[in-house]
């Protein structure tokens, strides 16, 4: 057998779905509510909503400005982050435009030299020669890094050395009686390339690597050009 | 233009849901409400029924007091009594609110004290059908039971009151 809702509990549950303007309550609710003071407690503790003039409250202060200011503050970021990254691109172009520019004139400076080393006593040839190497120093430069990679570094400028031209094997001995070079130069090139002067077939076998990659190999032992002054004086 | 009639139509009493749904916190019903006004402004095409812009609008204040009043809003300020006693809240009524959350306040004031549509409740809590009725319902019943205590001495009149009397009373003739 259930027990019928308290009469409490049934005007507590009306008062709860009761809305702004509730209709009346049963009257049995009424009657049990007028004489219970808990009831009535209820009833006044729903009044406190009713008593609220939710309109009370002026309108709000608006930050008006804040709707103009944001655009305009984004605007700037904008603006300035743009700003900074075309600056760091040109930076970067004009960077490696510098680089480019001047990577191929100082080889092409050092080759002259070389050349001028070389054939000291044929002005003519140099020239025509330095043209046609400068001409193929762009294309190679990419694959010189491979180049070294695949061996000794000693090797490949013995080679090179001779690749272009026999002369090149001259150089050699020009090193070694020089006094001043030799505390730079002579730990990495005297030894390696005095190895390799001694069979002169490298210089044979030197056609079949291209002649082209290995050239730029040649960029290593480029100090040896300033000391080659001394080289015609040895020849003489 | 426009949101000067969103203001001038929405602000006031935006502003006061605003203030009992932060209970009290001027700063921040201000703040919260000036930007649900700017933001309905801009979607004003949108927003025509005013009806539905006020439960838009209540929505918004809403969400972003849960985001800006993560703490626990057990603890009201003399300032957010004082506040909250210019739209005619009593002491009683202001310690019941506080012990719902701002959700539930929300769903309290928008039908008991607003007497908004339901599928407008239902926009401002984002819930409808049986749950939005056991949301309201579960609000005024903890509402009510909090306000009870806080009450003292004899239960003052009031409309509720009144009636109860009136209906009895022609009852028993």
């Amino acid at each position: 057998m259930t027990r019928a809702p308290d009469l409490h509990e049934r005007f507590g549950s009306w008062l709860a779905t009761a809305r702004v303007d509730p209709d009346d309550p049963p009257r049995d609710l009424a009657l049990h509510a007028a004489g219970c003071e808990r009831c009535l407690r209820l009833a006044a503790a729903a009044d406190t909503l009713l008593a609220v003039d939710i309109g009370a409250a002026p309108p709000p202060m608006l930050p008006i400005p804040t709707t103009s200011e944001r655009p305009r503050v984004a605007r700037a970021g904008r603006v300035l982050a743009a700003a900074g990254a075309m600056t760091l691109l040109a930076g970067a172009i004009a960077y490696g435009a510098t680089m480019l520019g001047s990577a191929p004139t100082r080889v092409a400076e050092n080759d002259d030299k070389v050349s001028e080393g070389i054939l000291a006593g044929v002005p003519s040839a140099t020239p025509t020669g330095d043209a046609s190497f400068r001409t193929e120093l762009p294309s190679p430069s990419p694959t010189a890094t491979p180049a070294r990679s695949d061996s000794p570094s000693p090797t490949e400028g013995a080679a090179t050395a001779g690749g272009t031209n026999a002369p090149a094997q001259i150089l050699v001995p020009t090193l070694r009686p020089l006094p001043t070079a030799r505390p730079t130069v002579a730990p990495t090139v005297a030894p390696t390339l005095g190895p390799t002067i001694p069979p002169p077939p490298p210089s044979v076998t030197s056609p079949p690597s291209p002649s082209v990659a290995p050239s730029p190999t040649i960029v290593p032992p480029l100090p040896t050009p300033t000391l080659e002054p001394p080289v015609p004086s040895l020849g003489e | 233009m426009v949101y000067a009639a969103f203001r001038d139509l929405h602000g006031a009493r935006l502003h006061g849901f605003g203030l009992i749904v932060t209970l009290g916190d001027r700063r921040l019903a201000a703040r919260i409400t000036g930007d649900a006004l700017v933001a309905g402004a801009a979607r004003a095409s949108e927003l025509r029924h005013p009806e539905r812009a006020a439960a838009w609008l209540r929505q918004r204040v809403l969400d972003r007091s849960a985001h800006a009043r993560r703490r626990s809003s057990s603890a009201v300020t003399p300032d957010a009594t004082v506040a909250l006693a210019d739209l005619g809240l009593t002491e009683p009524a202001v310690s019941a609110l506080a012990m719902l959350s701002a959700r539930e306040r929300a769903a309290l004031v928008a039908d008991a004290v607003e007497g908004l549509d339901r599928r407008d409740i239902a926009t401002i809590v984002g819930a409808d059908g049986s749950r939005l009725d056991r949301l309201i319902s579960h609000a005024r019943e903890r509402y009510l039971n909090a306000a009870v205590h806080a009450l003292r001495g004899d239960p003052p009149a009031g409309p509720t009151v009144d009636r109860i009397h009136d209906v009895a009373e022609r009852s028993l003739r």
